[in-house]
């Protein structure tokens, strides 16, 4: 039995609960999911505390617990999370007094982040919110090193047009 | 002429901190040869950084009371139960096409970062350091002195109507490593690097017309910070390591760079 890698599993959840939650989000596209989501990967996180290695980053053992319980749900249905999910239709409507700079909000930001294609969306919290390399992206994606590299340099390419088009 | 997608995605690397040497190199020279991808290297900076900010305000709307509870729960309970509710949630919202307010009630968690007065304003270039500063390992600022050390300096003090040299630059045992050229709204910003020990520290002039400002350091994002202004440039000491350390460095820079 590993007693200490299931000691820091048990301990160390709590402390991630609000970024597992945000990733969620972002991959479901839906608060209550993403809440649910949370919960089931504690759950399987505290079931497979043995398989933790102490002296590794926790929060990436649990983040890669989250997406492979979300793409196995929505294998499952054989109904894979399209990039209609989180749609930039239902508009964010915050009143824009406050800005990150010129023009831009952080509700602009995020409708912009949502309207991105889920692969880019995915790639782009991973390494612009979450500081993962593009090494450490690119395993946990399953994609090669110049995907995530593509995807990035897309969403930036975009976020900027969109941001663009709001100052004009 | 227009820059192509490639070009994208090496500017994205390079922003990002992921290109090696010989390509950031090789960057370094077209960004200095050629204006377009100079322009489209600012275009494609801010994007990271707007979204990492509006991100960090989403947290504050994480349900974490809630989590908290059922995690409380979970830790407690021996076995979870077999077939959770959780996954029904999950698949009908996958099998929908949901609609969603990704930052619905977001209001209180807006951001004003550089919104406002002049001393925010001034302070944007700063925090742009601090973001990338992140992204350095002992191995950014070379496991040798560049060998154009001199050169590079020479050229920054043109560029930012610095006196700098290697001699000023040396301070209590540190000595400079290497020197850049960045760029930042359009004024020229000098970076020159060093290595304190394995940490990397680096010394950043912004020639942008900024009032006088008096000396001060802070803590942020986990990197000790001083900064200053005057004659027109705003000066910038930032690294990981013990705030007094960094504070006698930078105040022994402001007095040899003056």
């Amino acid at each position: 039995m590993n007693n200490g890698a299931r000691e820091e599993v048990r301990g160390g959840l709590e402390a991630h609960l609000a970024r597992l939650w945000r990733y969620a989000l972002s991959l479901s596209g839906a608060r209550d999911v993403a809440e649910d989501l949370v919960q089931a990967t504690c759950v399987r996180a505290i079931e497979r505390a043995d398989q933790f290695q102490t002296g590794t980053r926790l929060d990436r053992w649990l983040f890669s617990i989250l997406r492979s319980i979300w793409l196995n749900e929505s294998r499952a249905r054989r109904v894979r999370a399209g990039q209609g999910v989180l749609d930039s239709g239902e508009a964010l409507s915050v009143d824009g007094a406050h800005e990150i700079e010129t023009n831009i909000s952080a509700a602009q930001v995020l409708r912009a982040v949502g309207a991105l294609p889920s692969a880019q969306r995915e790639t782009v919290l991973l390494v612009y919110v979450e500081g993962y390399s593009y090494r450490e992206a690119a395993e946990l994606l399953g994609a090669p090193i110049g995907t995530v590299m593509s995807r990035l340099a897309a969403a930036r390419a975009t976020l900027t047009r969109t941001h663009e088009t709001k100052d004009a | 002429m227009a820059t192509s997608d490639e070009d994208d995605r090496e500017l994205t690397a390079y922003l990002d901190g992921e290109l090696d040497d010989v390509e950031r190199a090789a960057l370094d020279q077209r960004l200095i040869d050629e204006p377009m991808l100079r322009a489209r290297l600012e275009d494609l900076r801010p994007a990271a950084e707007h979204t990492r900010l509006a991100f960090a305000a989403l947290l504050d709307t994480a349900p974490i009371a809630d989590m908290r509870t059922r995690l409380d729960a979970a830790l407690a309970a021996p076995r979870a139960p077999a077939a959770p509710p959780w996954r029904q949630r999950v698949a009908a919202i996958a099998a929908a096409v949901a609609i969603v307010a990704f930052g619905a009630g977001l209001t209180a968690g807006r951001l004003s970062v550089g919104s406002g007065d002049v001393v925010a304003q001034h302070d944007d270039w700063r925090q742009s350091v601090v973001k990338y500063m992140a992204l350095y390992t002992p191995e950014s600022f070379g496991e040798a002195v560049s060998p154009r050390l001199s050169e590079e300096l020479a050229s920054l003090s043109r560029r930012l109507e610095a006196p700098l040299d290697v001699d000023r630059l040396k301070v209590d045992d540190l000595s400079p490593r290497r020197a850049e050229l960045l760029q930042y709204d359009g004024a020229p910003l000098g970076q020159i690097g060093y290595l304190d020990g394995a940490t990397p520290v680096a010394f950043c002039i912004l020639r942008d017309g900024e009032p006088d400002a008096a000396f001060e350091t802070s803590s942020r994002s986990g990197f000790a910070v001083a900064s200053w202004a005057q004659g027109g440039r705003g000066f910038m000491l930032i690294g990981k390591i013990p705030l007094d350390r960094l504070t006698t460095l930078a105040h022994s820079l402001k007095k040899k760079t003056g």
